[in-house]
Order: C-alpha cells, then sequence, then structure tokens
C-alpha cells in the first residue's frame, strides 16, 4: 500500500502558536484554559481561546471576507507549507493536490454579526460578506486560493470527528494514487454566545474550577465535571512517499491507519460499539495488533457519562494489551477542538513520536475508578521509540474517526 | 420592528448631495472598509484592485447614508465614482 508521508505541521491553538510551542505545553503540562465571557451573556465558562493578531499578514481589503475561523486556518497552513518547503506553492502538482478540510459551524463569528444586526437592528440584507465570509467550506477555499491548489477542495463536517474524516479522506485519496498531495486538518473559531448557550443547553459543560480555571478540564478524572469548548486550527500536508522523496521532503511520520464507523445509536451519545469499530478499523487498514500500539490519544472530553463508554471500547479493543498500552487525553490542556479535534490531537501524537514523550492526561490526581485504564497521569513521561500511535475523536450523530500515525 | 434601515433621509438643499461630499463619501467606505485610498475619479472602481462583492459593499454604504435604494440596473457594468455620483445625484427622491 502506498504509504502517506507527513511532511508538515501547523498549528493556532489555545496551547500554542507553533509546533515548538505545543510541544512545549504538551510536555510540560501547560493548560491553555482561560476564562471566557461575553457582553450580555451572564454565565461564563472555561475555554481554549487562541490569542493572537490573527489579522497581520492580509491585505485590509481582504479582511472583511475572512471570517476569524479562516484566518486561524491559514495562518496555520502558512506554517504547515514552511515546514514541507512548500513556500514556492502547488503549481508543480496542478489538479494532483487537494484540500481536506474539518468543521463544525462553519464561520460563525461573521453568522452571529450577520444574524445580530437582523435581530436587533432590523436589517434585512445583509453586506455581501457575510454569505462568502460564514459559509463552512470558505476556510478551504481560501487555502485553495491562496497556495493556487486546483485538485478536490472539499470540507467535512461529522461534528467532533470532522478533522479526522477530513485527514482519513486525504489519505485515501493519495494512497489510491489520485493525489501527490494533500493540506488537511481541521478548524473551529465558535466561541459566540449563542453556540455556548446550546451547548450549555446540552448540560455537557464544565463549570470554571473554583480554584485554578485552568484545571476546568479533568478527562478519566473521578471528579471531571464536562467539556470545554476551545477554538483553533491545526494542519498537516500529507504527501505519498514517492512525491516527497520526488522533492526531497522530509517525513516527519506516517499516516499508516485510517478507520470511520458509526454508532447507530443514538443523536447526542456514544456508544462504544462505534468507536471500537472505528479503532479496529484504523489498526487493521495500518496492519497492526493493538499491542503494537505505543501511546493512544483518547477522545476522552471529561463528561461524567462519555469517558466510561469510551474506556469500554479501549479495553475492548486493547484486550490483554490494557495494562501496557499508555492513554491520556490531551483535551485537559487544549480542551476540546471540536472541528479542529482529531487534529490537534494528531498533532499531540505526532510531537510524542518526534519528541520521545508520552503526553499527559492533566489533572488527573484521581482517576474515576470506571475509567481504569493505563493512564499517564499529570505529568509527560519520557518515552523512547514511540512507534505507533493511535487517536480517536467521537462526534455526536455517532461518527467516529481513528487514525495511527506511526515512526518512519 | 424589522422594517429595512433606510431611515435618515438627507435634505435635498444640504451639501451632502453635491458631487464633491458624495465622492468624499464613497472615498470614505472604500478607505475604512477595505483600506483602499480611491483617487481616480473617472476609471473603472475596479482598476483600483476592488471586486464586484467590495462595489455592492460600497452601494450599501451609499444606501445607506443617504437612505433610498440605488437602482443597480442603470449603473455601468464597470463603473467609476463619477458615475456612482451621477446615479446617486439622479436617483434620489424627490
Amino acid at each position: 500500500m502506498m504509504p502517506v508521508w507527513v511532511t508538515g505541521v501547523g498549528l493556532a491553538t489555545p496551547i500554542g502558536l507553533s509546533n515548538a510551542e505545543v510541544t512545549r505545553s504538551l510536555r510540560e503540562a501547560r493548560s491553555g484554559i482561560r476564562l471566557w465571557s461575553a457582553d450580555n451573556f451572564a454565565k461564563s465558562f472555561p475555554a481554549g481561546i487562541v490569542e493572537g493578531d490573527f489579522d497581520a499578514g492580509f491585505e485590509k481589503r481582504d479582511l472583511p471576507y475572512l471570517d476569524r475561523l479562516t484566518k486561524l486556518s491559514l495562518f496555520a497552513v502558512d506554517q504547515a507549507l514552511t515546514e514541507a518547503h512548500l513556500a514556492n506553492g502547488f503549481s508543480r502538482f496542478a489538479h494532483r493536490a487537494g484540500v481536506f478540510v474539518g468543521t463544525v459551524m462553519g464561520g460563525a463569528e461573521s453568522e452571529y454579526a450577520w444574524l445580530t444586526d437582523h435581530f436587533l437592528k432590523g436589517k434585512q440584507t445583509a453586506r455581501p460578506f457575510p454569505m462568502v465570509a460564514g459559509m463552512p467550506n470558505a476556510p478551504a477555499s481560501w487555502i485553495s486560493i491562496r497556495n493556487q491548489i486546483t485538485g478536490p477542495v472539499l470540507t467535512h463536517t461529522a461534528a467532533c470527528a470532522s478533522s479526522g474524516v477530513a485527514i482519513g479522506d486525504a489519505m485515501r485519496w493519495i494512497r489510491s494514487g489520485d493525489l501527490d498531495i494533500a493540506i488537511a486538518g481541521g478548524c473551529e473559531a465558535s466561541l459566540v454566545p449563542p453556540f455556548m448557550g446550546a451547548w450549555d443547553g446540552l448540560r455537557a459543560l464544565a463549570k470554571p474550577d473554583s480554584d485554578n480555571v485552568e484545571r476546568s478540564c479533568r478527562p478519566f478524572a473521578r471528579d471531571r465535571a464536562g467539556l470545554v469548548l476551545s477554538e483553533g486550527a491545526v494542519f498537516f500536508v500529507l504527501e505519498s512517499e514517492e512525491s516527497a522523496r520526488q522533492r526531497g521532503a522530509t517525513p516527519l511520520a506516517a499516516l499508516s491507519g485510517y478507520g470511520v464507523a458509526n454508532d447507530a445509536h443514538h443523536i447526542g451519545s456514544p456508544h462504544s460499539r462505534g468507536q471500537f469499530a472505528a479503532m479496529r478499523s484504523a489498526l487493521t487498514d495500518a496492519g497492526l495488533a493493538p499491542g503494537d500500539l505505543s501511546y493512544i490519544n483518547a477522545h476522552a472530553t471529561a463528561t461524567p457519562t462519555g469517558d466510561p463508554v469510551e474506556v469500554v471500547a479501549l479495553r475492548e479493543l486493547l484486550g490483554e494489551h490494557c495494562d501496557a498500552v499508555p492513554v491520556s487525553s490531551t483535551k485537559s490542556l487544549h480542551g476540546h477542538l471540536l472541528g479542529a479535534a482529531s487534529a490537534m490531537e494528531l498533532a499531540a501524537c505526532l510531537f510524542a513520536i518526534r519528541h520521545d514523550f508520552l503526553p499527559p492526561t492533566a489533572f488527573l490526581d484521581d482517576p474515576d475508578p470506571a475509567c481504569a485504564l493505563r493512564h499517564i497521569p499529570l505529568c509527560a513521561v519520557p518515552a523512547q521509540h514511540i512507534r505507533h500511535t493511535l487517536t480517536l475523536s467521537a462526534g455526536f450523530g455517532g461518527t467516529n474517526a481513528a487514525l495511527v500515525l506511526s515512526r518512519v | 420592528m424589522l422594517a429595512q434601515s433606510f431611515h435618515r433621509t438627507i435634505p435635498m438643499h444640504s451639501p451632502a448631495w453635491t458631487s464633491d461630499a458624495i465622492t468624499a463619501k464613497i472615498a470614505e467606505i472604500a478607505l475604512e472598509t477595505f483600506g483602499m485610498k480611491l483617487v481616480e475619479c473617472d476609471s473603472p472602481i475596479k482598476d483600483s484592485g476592488l471586486d464586484s462583492m467590495a462595489l455592492i459593499d460600497i452601494v450599501m454604504g451609499l444606501e445607506e447614508h443617504f437612505g433610498f435604494e440605488l437602482p443597480l440596473e442603470k449603473l455601468p457594468p464597470n463603473p467609476s465614482i463619477n458615475q456612482f455620483v451621477e446615479l446617486v445625484q439622479a436617483s434620489a427622491p424627490r
């Protein structure tokens, strides 16, 4: 099977704006969770907010067309292309280059701004920008326009598995020989009041930790209190081994397996059978057995009901290797990036492989007995020769995506 | 209350209707929204780098400022600032 290499990664996340910053945050268990609040909104929530000036680098005349979602995406993609030595563009690939983007909400800020104008100011007609800035495929389209990528430019939405499905799809396009190279990843920038309120309606959000808001997301912990929403963008350059070799690109890792499966159970509650099936399928795709895994980055969002369901799936997958394969949820540090969640957590796997450490589940002082796994509690652990890693994402609607990333 | 917000009607004797004032308003919108300095009044605005959606935004800015809807069908396909000015003056409600 044609190997698919990762030759670049770029990030705009609550725990860093570069490969080096995110690696340091994961290694040192630095939380990116802060307090989110908004005018005319009584509640405040812990959230993973990306801090920085993302207008820089754009012409002012382009800014009205760019939702925050697109700005974060282009920021991350530029980094990935620099690392992959692709700053000179994609013309050599013609239609054999593609873009695959996962997002849940699309350009939420643009939509929110227009709805505010409509409902509060009585405007009947929007300015020309909300329509094209807010559409979910805007980030993928801008990545294509800026880099002259003329093959498939596709946007996937599968709730919290969106970027996993996007990355998996890109991998399949390359493996099939239809593409040489792809930019693949995910983005989310939906920390706007109506969206926070809608999530609050599910009674799924953690309250700010009373001692330290940075500790608000505690997956697998006995006192876990719910998920913490985040924003961000994480993109990879995926490439056939042949293409990378031809242009002298360095492989950072190999994307070796992808599995997707649905729970077919409930619109808003997970079932372990779909999660197990996705992970099993990804391992089969990679030609691996569960015992071959050096690390699993779990979906674990820190909801009281969700985490134990995933533990059932993980234990079923790992079987006799359950006490041997380390598992963590780095959401404790960066929160839940929704449409960028799979990509964020694949990046955690990548940095684990590249820098020889196992990222922790921060704040796991007291693991829930119902979540018994070989945890990596509190602090990162040095680990040589991490060979194969797996990350799982489980979305509302039951879509589960698993990716296997391996050392080259 | 969901009526379209064309509520501000500028009296016809106001200096806001002069060519210079309308030109200045167009330049102000282009500068504030797109960071573009429009200086050529006779050349197509698109030559300065603004696209068709930006032109729509300028139209909407003028409509909001003057308080009436501009008959875009009377605007040439690739208008200059002067043609915008003429359209505003010719179609102002009397």
